[in-house]
């Protein structure tokens, strides 16, 4: 039972940890205007009611270009992320099955060697090879955490297998797979979660990152696109500049906070 | 100690082998390479040009016999990508040694700072959870416009930029490491027996040193990401740009010598971390 003093601490928490998500997903729907929508008439105006965050070059809102920009990269990673945990989640299975017939080595060398090539590069040239398309981007950027994902689940699992509790449950003969599933999935299960909150926000900042060196499929708005296009003309028209970088700065710090909040509270 | 050598070599063969499939097997490059538009007989003469059209293992063995010879050559300027490398390189290194001097003297002043201020404490150790959160593309761009406005040396604020997030993040593990080495029993007792500073000092070495090294692993790899924003953005023609451009343009020999060789100097970096370690830190010999 929560006694009222309990109540009382809790509660702001709650909402604070709340407030950073509302805060993220707000970022996400400052779509005032249509994002591709070109108005000539319109050209570079800096920022004003109408228009909070300006308007380019082709007179489309910058504010809202940014906003569904940010939005699309957090589908992209989101997906990525699912994609990897997955494919790690299977990865440590297939590890545990070796394992039994000693045959863990090879597997776990060939992960190794996965992880010897920067993962930016990996993302990189897979991206291009793919072609800048949804799902080229969802395999670069799974590709980019899958390595160093399955290395943690890979840990976490042989923590929780060490556990007394764990021998204690071999010993008196209960299948692995009810070991894995009952006790070990439980005790990892949430840890490997925290990874993976914070991994999909890192994923977010990659997706920009392929944005930005042209990983793009125009007219689609991709905010690291923006920030790249708006680099020349940074001292006549910050706003270009301005609104899709601190947008990606601020959303990625808060959702990266709420996560952070979040992770503390468990 | 035979044994981990010998892993490291099956793990840079393994390296190589993945670098293969990946830019070589996985997706039919011909057609990436020539783009969505072209003929039939563009796709063959580059399957050719890129030997494509041998059997994988015969391809596979050419391509590694001239990366080791240095015969290896760029699909468009048809120079030998190690001779590009080192060239590239040579530029690069000026940057990184920026890096390397803002990192020291950030991670100086804000060790500094966070014994002072604990508000500054909270917020390095936000920001070194974000886990390079804000891109190195929004601080590089800023600091290329001061570059452009008060003339300050290029190669320098491109050092900065990149030098931000890994000296956040090992000031935070700095004084996290420092808060463990003061609490640890061995210590306060040497403490009490007033043998403070110099148990400290030993402390310290011991339990930093190894943590840094192991750090260095990932901060390789983000000041590798970090070089090719960078380069990209300061207009520097360093080895992180062409690699960027070598990928836009799907110049495969460029991409598979410099994923080969990254993948060999890492390896080569954690056998040498290894070394040190062991040198440093006793306790770790038994890992051997």
């Amino acid at each position: 039972m929560v006694r009222p003093e309990q109540a009382k601490e809790t509660h702001p928490r709650t909402l604070a940890t709340l407030a950073w998500f509302v805060l993220g997903i707000a970022l996400c729907f400052l779509v005032f205007h249509d994002p591709l929508k070109i108005n000539l008439e319109l050209v570079l105006q800096p920022p004003s009611f109408k228009f909070p965050g300006g308007t380019d070059r082709l007179g489309r809102d910058v504010l809202a270009r940014a906003s569904a920009g940010f939005r699309a990269s957090l589908g992209i990673a989101g997906t990525a992320e699912i994609v990897s945990l997955s494919a790690s989640l299977i990865a440590n299975l297939l590890l545990l099955l070796l394992a039994k017939i000693r045959l863990q080595a090879l597997l776990s060398v060939l992960l190794l060697a996965m992880r010897t090539i920067p993962p930016f590069l990996t993302g990189l040239a897979l991206a291009a090879l793919l072609g800048a398309t949804n799902w080229g981007l969802i395999i670069a950027l799974a590709m980019i955490s899958f390595p160093f994902e399955v290395a943690v689940i890979e840990e976490e699992i042989n923590a929780s297998l060490e556990m007394p509790h764990i021998e204690g449950a071999k010993a008196i003969g209960l299948p692995f797979y009810m070991i894995l599933i009952r006790h070990v999935g439980m005790i990892a299960a949430p840890r490997i979660m925290r990874y993976a909150l914070l991994d999909f926000v890192g994923l977010v900042a990659f997706e920009a990152l392929l944005g930005f060196v042209g990983m793009t499929r125009p007219p689609a708005p991709s905010i690291g696109a923006e920030i790249y296009n708006a680099g020349p003309y940074i001292t006549i028209y910050p706003w270009l500049f301005l609104v899709p970088g601190l947008l990606l700065a601020v959303g990625l710090i808060v959702f990266n906070a709420g996560f952070a909040r979040l992770i503390k509270r468990r | 100690m035979l044994t981990y050598v010998f892993r490291s070599v099956f793990v840079v063969i393994l390296g190589v082998l993945f670098s293969f499939t990946l830019f070589y097997v996985l997706p039919d490059p011909a057609y990436r390479v020539a783009g969505g538009f072209a003929d039939k007989a563009t796709v063959l003469s580059i399957r050719k040009n890129l030997h494509l059209d041998e059997p994988i293992i015969k391809r596979f063995i050419t391509l590694v016999t001239d990366t080791a010879n240095g015969r290896l050559k760029s699909f468009y300027t048809k120079r030998p990508v190690i001779g590009l490398a080192i060239d590239k390189l040579k530029v690069s290194l000026a940057v990184a040694g920026w890096g390397l001097i803002s990192i020291f003297v950030l991670c100086i002043l804000l060790v500094a700072g966070q014994g002072i201020s604990q508000r500054l404490k909270r917020w390095v150790e936000m920001l070194s959870n974000t886990a390079a959160v804000v891109p190195v593309f929004i601080s590089a761009i800023l600091l290329l416009f001061a570059s452009t406005k008060w003339g300050l040396p290029k190669d320098a604020c491109a050092g900065l930029a990149l030098a931000i997030y890994p000296s956040i993040l090992l000031s935070s593990n700095v004084v996290l490491r420092l808060e463990e080495a003061k609490q640890a029993p061995h210590t306060l007792i040497a403490m009490a027996f007033g043998l403070g500073m110099f148990v400290m000092f030993r402390r310290m070495i011991h339990e930093l040193a190894p943590s840094f090294i192991i750090l260095s692993n990932a901060l390789i790899f983000f000041l590798i990401a970090g070089l090719a924003v960078v380069e990209e953005i300061f207009g520097i023609p360093g080895i992180g740009h062409w690699f960027l451009q070598s990928a836009l343009r799907l110049d495969l020999p460029v991409l598979f010598a410099v994923s080969v060789l990254l993948s060999l100097g890492v390896v080569a970096l954690d056998v040498f971390n290894k070394i040190i370690v062991w040198f440093l830190d006793p306790r770790q010999r038994n890992a051997w």
